[in-house]
């Protein structure tokens, strides 16, 4: 078949050949773009979670007043470090057991700093101490009211209540011995 | 006569024969629909076919990429205030936990002024308490022992000591933070006309016991 009969086919069917033509030129963009669909719905999901994830952040934080929120909690957490103690501030914090020694009229008859617990993994440590006293039942209860809702935050490990040795039963002389943790910082 | 008859008998019939001068490829199809014209048609449909699902895909993969544009620009839009927002819930979470952390820390089970002004509250006049060890931690969990001593003799003592339990088993304030009640022991104190007791008292949430 030489060119002349090539030209002869065409001329004879040229409804068909347009047609092939036109079918072969199909074929070949469907086959060069056979995933162009596939990934633009891929991309147009992964950009529309992200868009709405970020609308939903945003319209989060507007609604709930997130930096007054923040600003508040910044505020609060300041003031609770402003009631922390610092384990290696030794006198300070002996100094808070001897102020309310004096503020309620207890005798402190030990007062010992414990080994704090290593690897905390938080942001704040328990700082141990072993307080030995001796007072009255009012004295005792006011000191452990102070601690209990005093400058720094407190936790009991253990509180002994025993009467006083060589003390009279009438007198009610109570000798008390905590261990007390303070909320603190290394 | 006879001659000619036997050579009109002996004559063979031959057929017209001709030669088939025609050219078929060039003879216009006579058929009443022309092969041609199938032909056209399923090239047609399937030409059509073809564009219209190629035309489609391209309408689709159109607006796929509107929606992408769009998508996109939202993200540019809110790109500066969710970095803000995420920004500020990061510090929030931060200082949630610190806030968190300290209040877990400071979380009692009973603290020990309250404990005191409740064995006040609930003291009978014949039972004295002599020494009260709380532990707030430990194997055995928070617990309270109480020591005294129950004036009178043995048996009035012994009733004493289970009222006293009964009353701390039952009032309202004891069983909010207490699970459990028990007499640990009770003997006579041999110095004097009493007896000497122990009650453990077992705080909510403390671990049980376990029985060997």
């Amino acid at each position: 078949m030489n060119g002349n009969d090539i030209i002869l086919l065409l001329k004879k069917n040229p409804v068909g050949v347009t047609c092939g033509i036109v079918a072969l030129l199909c074929g070949v963009t469907l086959y060069l773009g056979a995933e162009a669909i596939d990934d633009s719905r891929l991309k147009v999901e992964a950009s529309t979670k992200q868009s709405q994830l970020m609308i939903n952040n945003v319209r989060n934080a507007a609604g709930l007043s997130l930096a007054k929120q923040t600003e508040a909690m910044q505020r609060a957490v300041k003031q609770l470090d402003g009631r922390l103690v610092k384990a290696s501030q030794l006198a300070t914090n002996l100094q808070y057991f001897y102020r309310l020694e004096s503020e309620t009229g207890v005798k402190l008859t030990d007062l010992r700093p414990n080994q704090a617990p290593r690897g905390s993994s938080g942001f704040y440590i328990g700082v141990p101490y072993t307080v030995t006293l001796q007072g009255t039942f009012k004295q005792v209860m006011e000191f452990l009211q102070r601690i209990e809702s005093g400058k720094h935050f407190s936790k009991y490990s253990a509180i002994s209540f025993n009467k006083a040795a060589g003390v009279e039963v009438a007198s009610s002389v109570l000798s008390v011995t905590i261990n007390i943790e303070l909320l603190g910082t290394p | 006569m006879s001659l000619i008859k036997k050579s009109e008998a002996n004559s063979v019939s031959m057929s017209h024969w001709h030669p088939n001068f025609r050219n078929f490829e060039r003879l216009p199809d006579t058929k009443v629909v022309r092969t041609t014209f199938f032909i056209n048609v399923t090239a047609i449909t399937i030409a059509a076919c073809l564009v219209v699902f190629v035309g489609y895909r391209q309408v689709r993969l159109r607006e796929l990429n509107g929606q992408l544009q769009e998508a996109q620009l939202m993200i540019e839009k809110n790109t500066k205030e969710n970095t803000e927002a995420l920004r500020l819930t990061k510090i929030f979470d931060e200082e949630a936990k610190k806030m968190a952390e300290a209040a877990n820390f400071t979380k009692r089970t009973l603290p020990p002024s309250d404990f005191i002004i409740m064995l006040g509250k609930t003291l009978p006049k014949e039972v004295q308490i002599e020494s009260a060890d709380l532990r707030y931690s430990g194997a055995t969990g928070d617990q309270c022992i109480l020591r005294g001593i129950v004036a009178g003799s043995k048996e009035d003592a012994s009733g004493s000591a289970t009222k006293y339990i009964e009353v701390l088993r039952n009032a309202p304030l004891w069983t909010a933070k207490f699970d459990s009640v028990s007499l640990g022991a009770l003997n006579p104190d041999p110095a004097g006309g009493f007896m000497r007791f122990e009650i453990i008292l077992k705080f909510k949430g403390a671990p049980k016991e376990k029985k060997s």
